[in-house]
């Protein structure tokens, strides 16, 4: 019944420079990767600068790393990957035709990458009360432990745990200037990642809308599939930044 | 016509991808709590390990997630035409830094650089230095080239 009433709606939306809904799906999903690699070499070149001045100051960016609360990025990458595996299941909801699971997979989508927003907006909060930001109170004193606050301390006491395996960080330690470079690269691309997210969810409340006035079918749901590509390819670049960023522990 | 390109993955697939990406996050991090550099007596250890891990995920996205493995040739292409485009970026951009200032005597690539060489002028022969003494003040001393001889 449904399957009918689908290739009749499907047959309407393939537009008339296609021969079929094949071809227009594969033209779709071209477009999409034409874009998505211009986003690999717009994040390519943050990592290529990133890479030569990591290279030629090894110690000030690893110590620059060691103030960052690697569980925390750790946490957000299983959080951003789980995301990714839910996007996966709303496409393959699609590929079904089913607009119920379609709604249900994206709003569990949205609601774990708003968990992967909440836990990096609260480390900076941290990463603010600490006095790391370049250009807005970076420190070359640390903070003491009244300075940061119980809130702060907390996921301090949290990374003193961890952190017995791997000597930590000296806190008295004066943070030099290439150490504030670390932070320059670090809010650079954690916030151009946490942008692209953000208009992902922007993107994902329209899809729902769309799933909602039952607009997808098995045979055309191609703004589903290729926003998946654009979800999937932001988790790929949050799969680099970890290791770059956080695990710089070994002296 | 479009059910005989249309491949439905089975979503059992995406949750052993999922599963086998968690291990390697924990395994990535396991390896970085690991002084790998100093076990296998070489530089860039941990390094490598964490980057062929990071491409390992990255792979597992693509392939399975992004259904590339199910796409057409032409998919392919421009999927891999970006990371061959960040490949080149990379290399060319690395081979140059990556080859600059090696400090005399020394067996590898230099451990810190702290800038550009300054080198300051040596002072005129017949500029009037105050105290009139014949040694040049320090801050005026040469750092790298040897003083001219005065005239």
């Amino acid at each position: 019944m449904t399957e009918h009433i689908a290739t009749e709606h499907a047959h309407s939306l393939v537009q008339h420079q296609f021969e079929d809904a094949y071809q227009q799906k594969e033209a779709a999903t071209l477009g999409m990767w034409a874009f998505l690699a211009t986003e690999v070499l717009f994040f390519g070149g943050l990592f290529v600068a990133y890479t030569i001045y990591r290279h030629q100051y090894p110690d000030p960016f690893r110590q620059g790393a060691l103030n960052l609360k690697w569980y925390l990025g750790g946490i957000n990458t299983a959080v951003l990957l789980l995301s990714s595996f839910t996007m996966a299941m709303a496409v393959h909801a699609a590929a079904i035709g089913s607009n119920a699971k379609i709604i249900r997979y994206l709003v569990l989508t949205i609601i774990v990458g708003g968990a992967f927003l909440g836990i990096k907006a609260t480390e900076y909060y941290i990463e603010y009360r600490e006095h790391l930001i370049p250009g807005l109170n970076f420190a070359h004193d640390p903070p003491s432990e009244e300075e940061v606050g119980p809130f702060v301390g907390a996921f301090e006491k949290v990374q003193g745990w961890f952190d017995r395996v791997v000597p930590p960080r000296q806190k008295e330690e004066k943070r030099s200037d290439t150490e504030e470079m670390f932070f320059l690269f670090y809010f650079i691309m954690t916030a151009i990642h946490a942008t692209h997210m953000i208009v992902g969810i922007g993107i994902m409340l329209v899809l729902i809308w769309m799933a909602k006035h039952e607009m997808f079918s098995a045979q055309w749901h191609n703004p589903v599939e290729n926003f998946g590509l654009y979800w999937h390819f932001v988790d790929i670049v949050w799969v680099f930044l970890f290791p770059t960023l956080y695990l710089l522990r070994q002296p | 016509m479009a059910d005989e390109h249309d491949h439905v993955v089975p979503t059992q697939v995406y949750a052993r991808v999922l599963a086998v990406l968690m291990l390697l996050l924990v395994v990535t991090v396991a390896a970085a709590c690991l002084d790998l550099d100093h076990i296998f007596h070489a530089p860039y250890w941990n390094m490598t390990v964490a980057v062929l891990i990071a491409i390992t995920k990255a792979v597992l996205i693509i392939l399975f997630f992004m259904h590339v493995k199910y796409s057409s040739r032409i998919v392919w292409a421009f999927a891999s035409a970006a990371f061959v485009w960040l490949g080149i970026m990379m290399t060319l951009s690395l081979s140059d830094y990556t080859t600059r200032n090696f400090p005399e005597g020394s067996p590898t690539m230099p451990a810190v650089q702290t800038g550009p060489e300054i080198i300051r002028p040596a002072p005129r022969p017949d500029a009037v230095v105050p105290g009139a003494s014949a040694a040049p003040l320090p801050h005026t001393a040469p750092q790298r080239t040897p003083a001219a001889p005065p005239a």
